[in-house]
């Protein structure tokens, strides 16, 4: 029997790839992969965070303005109400002189009433021209009470409308 | 076959065995692996890194979104103080004008029954004089007194509505000083 040609190498003799080198390179990628997926999520996240970020500066920077005119706005409000209650205070100052001064027009007017069937006419007479005079001093405070209450109305006008806060 | 041709019949390609060892051969691809490997797991750790850096950046990002979110909460409140300030000094303004306004109504109702008294006195006394003195009396005596007792009630909520007015000053005073 003639033997045949020999093979150029048997199966132990063939290149072989080394198995750590080849675990090596799974590994690589795999890591690459993780890489990948690191690089990813944080670069989402990052934008992500970022964009939310800019939009709450944004939020904040509008509510800083509002709160700003707000603020002003309280304060003038504040000044004019002020300027009410003044006004209010010389009505009312007013008010009661007039009130006062009442007091003594219907004491008079009493007395007038009283003494009316009097035969001495004097003493109806006297109590008359005292609430005649009495009126007319009230009839000069209440002159002077409307010219203030129009100065309040003014100003109570002024406080409801409010005005441009200034920046 | 004689043994001498079998020496020379020996394949020149197969490497010489190392004294002891197997007879292996590196793959080709052997040194590529090893290379490629060494620069995907460097290339990996830098994009680790970078993924990593990222991911604080963007923790920081939330950190300051979370900030800003609470000075815009805070702002957000003092506007709705401010403005329940406003809405609050206007509201006592208004019922001090209100206040006032009733106080006005209820002297100018006594001020009417003065007139009306006045106006009495003034047709007795005219009565009196043409000599018919127990009508001008009667006069008196009866519209005259009535006016005084409708008055003095007047008078009653005039005092009363001069007060409410003060209070209400007084309550817008402290809401200018609160």
């Amino acid at each position: 029997m003639t033997p045949g040609p020999e093979p150029l190498e048997t199966k132990t003799d063939r290149p072989r790839l080394k198995r750590r080198r080849l675990v090596l390179a799974i590994a690589s990628v795999v890591l690459l992969g993780i890489g990948i997926g690191v690089m990813l999520i944080g670069t989402s996240s990052r934008s992500n965070a970022e964009s939310d970020r800019d939009d709450k500066r944004e939020q904040l920077a509008s509510q800083r303005s509002a709160t700003h005119d707000a603020e002003a706005e309280a304060q003038e409000r504040r000044a004019k109400a002020a300027e009410v209650a003044d006004a209010a205070q010389t009505v009312l100052s007013l008010a009661a002189q007039v009130y006062a001064i009442d007091d003594q027009v219907m004491g008079a007017n009493q007395e007038a009433v009283d003494s009316f069937s009097n035969p001495n006419p004097s003493t109806f007479n006297a109590a008359s021209d005292r609430s005649g005079t009495l009126i007319d001093q009230a009839n000069g405070l209440i002159d002077q009470l409307n010219a203030a209450i129009d100065v309040m109305n003014g100003k109570i006008d002024a406080l409801g409308q409010g005005g441009t806060p200034a920046h | 076959m004689s043994d001498s041709t079998a020496t020379t019949s020996l394949p020149t390609s197969v490497a010489p065995v190392p004294p002891g060892g197997s007879p292996r051969r590196r793959h080709p691809v052997d040194r590529w692996l090893l290379v490629g490997g060494l620069a995907l797991i460097v290339a990996a750790i830098v994009l680790i890194v970078l993924g990593v850096l990222a991911l604080s950046s963007a923790s920081s990002a939330r950190d300051e979104g979370a900030r800003f979110a609470r000075e815009r909460r805070a702002a957000e409140a003092r506007e709705t103080a401010a403005q329940g300030d406003i809405a609050r000094v206007v509201d006592e303004g208004n019922r001090v004008v209100d206040q006032i306004d009733k106080q006005t109504d209820a002297a100018n109702q006594v001020t009417q029954k003065n007139d009306e008294l006045e106006l009495v006195l003034e047709n007795a006394t005219d009565q009196f004089n043409a000599g018919n003195e127990s009508s001008a009396n009667g006069t008196v005596d009866n519209q005259g007194r009535q006016l005084l007792t409708e008055e003095q009630g007047l008078r009653v909520q005039e005092n009363q509505s001069l007060t409410e007015a003060r209070d209400a000053q007084d309550k817008l005073r402290q809401a200018l000083v609160g």
